[in-house]
């Protein structure tokens, strides 16, 4: 089929336009990148656009000699390894059966799960559950009360649901039992949303800020996301100086923040990629009914 | 399919078995999260307290409350202290939930009053005066020589909940000029902001860089601006009464205005709000007048030392200057000082110990403490120099060992008893040149400092903020919105072209004061000052504090 001028028009207009959103984005992750790889005084003096001006890797060795960072790298990583594989654990656990339409009870426990998305329990309550459950200080304070999100939840019970009831039908005649069907049937068919999902949760769980902050005392288990943000909020005590805070004065520089900012986003662009081909399938996918 | 009901029904309780996992897997998990083992260093009492961390350590020292100073605590000092850490920029999420749970440690040492007056105001704090008179020698003749500490550490109810230290007086932000830009339009620095308005407008309009381009500054709008005007909104004091005032918002819009409608000023000096962009114009040797802070070692050596080496490289013959805070039509005020009196820690109510606190207090107050938890140690840190004040040994190894510390081990530690090695100026070298300049300065900004308070200028504002009440919950939400919204107010009519006048911006403000309960809060600090003004620290006192350290001050500065 030939395109028409007027499609053609409309089309450079709209890669124009995506092109102008996708420069948008990128320029300031490029310049950050520039700015981690810069020497100090074209930092100081804004020569850093889209290149590094003054090419070292000062930035990188402060960063990696004088912080925490490459503990709190690990610590991220375990908690995020762990608190996916705890979540999707529970999600499967709860989105299989709630997807079945003979499971005794469907209705109150879907309801029971969609009652949390409106209703949460607070900061301070949900706090001394997690105290007197002497989980304070470990990361299973984070992992356990966010274990199962009801709106993921939903997304995988809809793919399950989505799935030609025949292929169970045929499992089942050939002798398959439930657990058996879960693994080896359901879940291999299954691999966009479980992507989708393990992405939602890894970033969730790479991200988490504040529950870390609340829930762990011992900085020796912070993650690099709370290292981070405590470099470049440290900026800001400076600006509202209406605290004396001698100590704020050190003010980590800006290029050691931008490598910061590198460390901390690299582990998740470099995913990205790999799962990215499940994911648009994934969110798509139980979006159509037929 | 009845088979397969059992099954799905199995399947099934693994939703409820959720709950039961979560319950059961904490178990084996309990005891490490239980309080750590006291190792067992003889009868020494246990105590905890917080330590703020601000992920600056090196991981080879270890962790902010497992290092080589926290050990060095535990064996020199009275008590075994366990360490809770509070990130520094959220310390205010972290001591409240402490707090709520009931987990918070003994010792919370802590600089924002926002935090910690609610604090007394929920009834979570002890009260130090039975601790101070039964347990304590050291902190007991810090407070004796230092009554004001005493003062300000006194509550509504009569008893001190706070201890606190002395810090240096001097001024926290500055201004210096480009002198060699002055010598070459023929100018003087100016006297009064007028003239400031000239000067500023013939530094961004006669090329005094000589590249032939219209691309310098008169002057950054940076800190300390707003307060030679007398600050933003304040009170006037008359007869005892305070009445609102809005003259300095209204002399700094006049001013600004017109500075950004001529272009002297960087058009998009909005957006920089960290003042990394007026850094940069000042470095490249684009900007007149430079208003930066300064009330530490830290950034005056930043200043003097490696910024002035920078503007020098990229404009030869830059020559700067201290530039005395100009006279405003709303009268001559004096640069924002270094809060003097600082409380720094309060005791929780439910510590267990009070006695091994107030050693651990101290231990903290002893000279010896406060040059080791600044200095490090001697002979591996620093050893004494000529003017017989602790000098650095190898700076590579300080900025791993010492780096994080800062003062944060020893919030308590006046500039009083550490004598004067504990101030700024004891800490540069004057056998190096640039060092010599930096301290230099520093005796000339010292010297305006004490001739403007002789001369009388005035503080802009009532009184420090650190030392102004919290304003009461109900309250608190209005007077923030309020202010935000003032200042964007402030902001706009600066912007806003010539049919934006101060004073309509002056009557907009007002509308938006009394739409957020201006007048209630008014009320507040009217009975907060009737009741407070002879014990509050108010300028006067700021002021006297000041006289009080200028004999040591002229001692390192002779």
């Amino acid at each position: 089929m030939r395109e028409s001028s007027g499609d053609r028009i409309t089309r450079i207009g709209i890669s124009f336009l995506l092109l102008l959103i996708s420069i948008s984005c990128l320029a300031p992750v490029i310049n950050i990148l520039s700015v981690s790889f810069s020497g100090k005084q074209a930092v100081e003096t804004g020569k850093v656009l889209l290149w590094p001006v003054d090419a070292t890797l000062q930035s990188y060795s402060a960063l990696f000699e004088g912080t925490r960072v490459l503990a709190s790298l690990w610590n991220g990583v375990v908690m995020t390894v762990g608190g996916v594989i705890i979540s999707m654990v529970f999600t499967i656990c709860a989105a299989y059966p709630l997807s079945k339409g003979y499971f005794y009870g469907r209705r109150t426990f879907t309801l029971l799960l969609l009652f949390t998305m409106v209703f949460t329990g607070g900061l301070i309550p949900t706090y001394l559950v997690v105290k007197s459950l002497g989980l304070i200080d470990s990361y299973w304070a984070i992992w356990l009360p966010g274990a199962v999100s009801t709106y993921n939840m939903l997304i995988m019970r809809s793919y399950f649901e989505s799935m030609e009831p025949e292929i169970e039908e045929a499992a089942r005649i050939d002798g398959c039992k439930e657990w058996t069907l879960l693994f080896r049937i359901i879940l291999p068919l299954s691999m966009p949303v479980m992507a989708t999902l393990i992405l939602f949760y890894g970033v969730g769980y790479w991200n988490s800020f504040m529950n870390v902050l609340i829930y762990i005392n011992s900085t020796e288990k912070y993650t690099i996301t709370v290292l981070i943000q405590q470099m470049i909020a440290s900026q800001s005590l400076l600006t509202e100086a209406l605290v004396n805070d001698s100590q704020a004065m050190l003010l980590v520089p800006e290029g050691i923040r931008s490598a910061g900012i590198i460390v901390l986003i690299l582990p998740m662009v470099l995913i990205y990629p790999f799962l990215q081909k499940y994911f648009v399938k994934g969110v798509m996918l139980g979006s159509v009914k037929g | 399919m009845k088979m397969s009901k059992r099954n799905v029904m199995l399947a099934g309780a693994s939703v409820a078995l959720i709950g039961m996992l979560a319950a059961c897997s904490h178990s084996d998990h309990a005891e490490n999260s239980g309080p750590s083992g006291d190792s067992g260093s003889g009868k020494k009492p246990t105590i905890s307290a917080t330590i703020y961390d601000r992920g600056l350590i090196a991981a080879s020292e270890g962790t902010m409350e497992n290092n080589r100073w926290t050990k060095w605590i535990n064996e020199n000092g009275p008590t075994n202290v366990k360490f809770t850490a509070v990130p520094r920029t959220e310390s205010k999420q972290k001591l409240n939930t402490l707090f709520a749970s009931g987990s918070a440690p003994d010792l919370i040492f802590e600089f924002d009053p926002n935090i910690k007056n609610p604090l007394y105001e929920q009834k979570q704090l002890m009260p130090l005066d039975d601790m101070i008179n039964q347990y304590s020698t050291t902190y007991k003749k810090v407070l004796d020589e230092n009554p004001i500490l005493k003062q300000v550490a006194t509550k509504s109810d009569g008893k001190m909940y706070e201890f606190g230290k002395i810090n240096e007086a001097i001024p926290q932000n500055i201004a210096v000029i480009r002198q060699d830009w002055l010598d070459k339009l023929k100018l003087t620095a100016p006297k009064t902001t007028e003239e400031l308005y000239q000067v500023a407008k013939a530094f961004a309009e006669q090329d005094p860089d000589g590249n032939g381009q219209k691309d310098t500054y008169g002057l950054n709008v940076g800190p300390g601006l707003l307060d030679i005007f007398g600050g933003g909104g304040s009170y006037n004091i008359e007869n005892g009464q305070l009445v609102r005032t809005w003259d300095g918002y209204k002399f700094y819009i006049d001013f600004l205005k017109r500075l950004y409608d001529e272009g002297v000023i960087d058009k998009d000096y909005i957006t920089d709000n960290n003042g990394a962009k007026a850094r940069q114009d000042f470095l490249n040797g684009k900007t007149g007048i430079y208003f930066v802070q300064a009330s530490s070692y830290s950034l005056w050596n930043r200043l003097w030392v490696t910024d002035y080496a920078t503007l020098k490289t990229n404009a030869p013959g830059a020559d700067l200057e201290m530039m005395p805070y100009p006279k405003s039509p709303n009268g001559q005020f004096i640069n924002w000082i270094n809060n003097p009196v600082q409380l720094t820690a309060v005791v929780n109510r439910n510590a267990k110990d009070p006695k091994a606190v107030m050693e651990y207090i101290d231990f903290l107050s002893k000279p010896e403490t406060g040059r080791t938890l600044t200095n490090g140690l001697e002979g591996v840190h620093w050893q004494e120099g000529q003017s017989g004040c602790p000098n650095t040994i190898d700076q590579e190894k300080n900025k791993t060992e010492l780096g994080y510390v800062g003062q944060d081990y020893d919030m308590i530690f006046s500039v009083t008893s550490g004598g004067k090695c504990s101030f700024i100026a004891s800490s540069f070298n004057p056998d190096k040149p640039d060092e010599k300049l930096a301290k230099d300065k520093f005796k000339e900004s010292m010297n305006i400092f004490y001739s403007m308070i002789d001369q009388g200028a005035k503080w802009p504002g009532l009184t420090h903020s650190e030392h102004m009440p919290t304003v009461p919950q109900d309250l608190l939400v209005d007077s923030q919105n309020g202010s935000t919204e003032i200042g964007n107010l402030v902001t706009k009519a600066i912007v806003g072209g010539a049919s934006y006048t101060p004073d309509k911006a002056i009557s907009e403000i007002q509308a938006l004061w009394t739409k957020y309960n201006g007048a209630k809060i008014d009320a507040f600090y009217q009975e907060w000052y009737t009741a407070n003004k002879d014990t509050a620290l108010m300028p006067e006192d700021i002021f006297q504090i000041v006289k009080e350290q200028k004999a040591t001050q002229d001692e390192i500065l002779k």
